[in-house]
């Protein structure tokens, strides 16, 4: 990954961007070593350093000094900390706009950084000494041994810190951050076209079935003459169904903000459809409070869920059962169960291509927060539940 | 022939529908008589012995025996004509000619084409159509079935599905499968190799002979103070054996 000159001065994207980004730690929200980020960290330790200096001037002053020997302290502070903070990461954001290949750019980062340590230890032994001749203090020079060893240890800690030894581990990590940002905010991508495909999938899938639709139609057709008021309600529930179901084919209507109570209605006209053709074979009931109706559910699950029950659980059977659907809210959760009393689950395993999509599509939209269970009994009846949050359907499509 | 009727079955498990062919019938072909109507497979096949019919005309998906099983066990011995709301796959089957089909709705015309069919067929025996059922049958069934994605477990009285995504392994024990998942288990009455065979061999793993895991799902493999070498989850407290030569298998990969 490299960055023009233009782009090492952008912000980086928050999750990139290492530790909190409040307002005075902006420097932070740039790339390591870019020139805004040296420019914003040098304005921030300007600060401190002019407010410390300022304070221990005005001591000296305050004690008797002189305003001229007050004034040069501070200059010497001023200038000494300036220096031992700046040079290393000025140094490197000269490499660092220089554009060389990630790895030489990386080994004269961290050269610039050890330079920069060099001129802050010359930096600090230029200010110390002229500030202890300017206020006259003797200062224990002649350590030996181990202590001396200690006090350079501290004193190179000391530089490193502030001379940018911690941003440079942050540089060393940019990229690595940067990258997995970059494949975490390609897989999103990925997922949501993939979640577009999946529900573009669905809908394809929920096409009224030729098998039902001409089923239905031959039942309508032998109801005419000897039922006509039965081959009535069954063509107007038909009408109903293929209302709601076909106009969610269009691509401007993608049914994303399809509501519970929506869902339901495909389900009862659905039923209703079936019922006249399984005539006593066939019960039902919807039963759900009217608050839960406006709440968020995608498109064409509960339809597939209902059809499963019929295809795998009545109508295998000679002598039928009920479907019998609820819908309630628990707090948070919308849960909406579909249980039937027909054969049962049978057999100890199943392709179930589509429950398998269901649970797919209810994992792309909700992750780990909606779940698909089915339970059933030996004796037969299987109950399948959708968990879900409770959310409102949103008005606009989401993109 | 002139002397008998035409001795027919019709079994449909829609009454409406079973009631309108049954009429149209009675009026397109007075010279047959109805001998059986079935609402579902089993009871057709129980008439196909009792009635002797000499044409069936079979709805496909029926509860019990489907259509294409009843037709099965006429073959060679009556006249079959299948019944369907959608012939999409099932129309080259159809085109070898020594069945015929109807499609729902049924409408006179083609009806009346299909009865003057049968009563040509039926100056000769019923032929055998075994291997066309059987083409039939491939065709009807979707072949994404095979690969598994649930799991059915029976716990005491109840049964449960578990989603072959949330298994983390599964062990053999005794007679019995354990499948595990996360936060639940069960027992199923099938092999290994049975599951073996139908799980994806990139995402389950053989690690030892009685033990088929997730791959993603191990931590890390781990020896003990005796020397075996175990699988450790990441989460589920359970060690998995893992064997000596499935672990020189798994080396670098």
């Amino acid at each position: 990954m490299s960055h023009s000159s233009a782009e090492l001065n952008k912000p980086l994207p928050a999750a990139v961007a290492v530790g909190s980004a409040r307002w005075w730690l902006s420097y932070r929200r740039f790339p390591v070593f870019s020139r805004a980020w040296v420019w914003r960290r040098a304005a921030l330790f300007g600060l401190i350093i002019v407010l410390v200096g300022a304070m221990s001037s005005l001591m000296h002053y305050a004690e008797g000094s002189d305003e001229r020997l007050a004034l040069e302290l501070f200059a010497y502070f001023v200038a000494g900390f300036l220096v031992m903070t700046n040079a290393g990461p000025l140094l490197a954001a000269i490499v660092r706009h220089r554009h060389f290949a990630p790895v030489t750019e990386r080994r004269l980062v961290v050269a610039a950084i050890g330079l920069g340590l060099v001129l802050a230890l010359l930096a600090d032994n230029w200010s110390s000494t002229a500030m202890m001749r300017l206020t006259d203090s003797e200062f224990e020079r002649t350590m030996e041994g181990t202590a001396l060893v200690i006090n350079l240890l501290v004193l190179f800690g000391l530089y490193a810190l502030m001379g940018g030894g911690l941003a440079l581990r942050a540089y060393l990590g940019e990229h690595r951050r940067l990258a997995t940002f970059e494949s975490e905010q390609a897989m999103r991508r990925l997922q949501s076209d993939k979640l577009a495909a999946d529900r573009q999938l669905a809908m394809l899938q929920a096409q009224v079935e030729p098998h039902f639709l001409f089923n239905s139609l031959a039942t309508i057709r032998s109801d005419i003459r000897d039922q006509p008021e039965q081959a009535e309600r069954t063509l107007d529930a038909l009408c109903e169904y293929l209302r709601a179901s076909i106009p969610r084919l269009r691509p401007d209507d993608s049914g994303s903000s399809s509501t519970l109570g929506d869902q339901l209605e495909i389900c009862r006209q659905y039923l209703t459809v079936m019922q006249s053709r399984m005539r006593v074979r066939l019960e039902f009931s919807i039963d759900s409070d009217p608050a839960v109706s406006k709440l968020a559910f995608p498109p064409f699950i509960l339809l597939s869920l209902v059809e499963n029950a019929i295809r795998h659980g009545l109508e295998p059977s000679s002598r039928g059962g009920r479907i019998d659907i609820r819908a309630r809210r628990d707090d948070q959760r919308l849960i909406v169960t579909v249980a039937d009393s027909g054969v049962g689950l049978s057999g100890d395993a199943g392709g179930g291509v589509g429950l398998s999509n269901i649970r797919h599509q209810l994992r792309l939209l909700h992750g780990d927060d909606a779940r698909l269970t089915l339970s059933g009994h030996a004796r037969g009846g299987v109950e399948a539940s959708i968990e879900l949050p409770a959310e409102a359907a949103s008005q606009e499509p989401d993109s | 022939m002139n002397s008998a009727a035409v001795r027919i079955l019709v079994a449909e498990d829609e009454s409406g529908q079973r009631r309108q062919l049954i009429d149209q019938l009675a009026k397109l072909w007075p010279e047959a008589e109805l001998v059986a109507e079935c609402a579902d497979g089993d009871a057709a096949l129980a008439a196909l012995e009792s009635e002797r019919p000499d044409v069936l005309f079979l709805d496909i998906r029926m509860p019990g025996a489907d259509g294409i099983e009843v037709a099965r066990a006429a073959s060679g011995r009556a006249h079959v004509v299948l019944t369907t709301a959608f012939e999409q796959y099932a129309v080259p089957a159809f085109e070898a000619g020594a069945l015929d089909y109807l499609l729902k709705p049924v409408v006179p015309e083609r009806l009346a084409a299909t009865i003057e069919r049968l009563e040509q067929r039926l100056q000769s025996s019923p032929p055998d159509i075994g291997a066309l059922l059987s083409a039939l049958d491939e065709r009807l069934r979707p072949a994404a079935e095979q690969k598994l994605n649930w799991i059915t477990a029976t716990i005491g009285d109840a049964v449960k599905l578990m989603a072959v995504d949330d298994v983390l392994f599964f062990r053999a024990s005794d007679k019995y499968v354990r499948v595990v998942t996360a936060d639940d288990e069960a027992l199923v009455r099938m092999s290994l190799k049975q599951l073996e065979d139908r799980l994806d061999e990139t995402v389950f793993w053989r690690i030892h002979r009685a033990v088929l895991a997730r791959v993603s799902a191990i931590e890390q493999f781990e020896k003990d103070e005796l020397g075996h070498w175990h699988a450790r989850l990441k989460n589920h407290p359970e060690r998995l054996p893992v064997s000596e030569s499935a672990r020189s298998r798994l080396r670098g990969m």
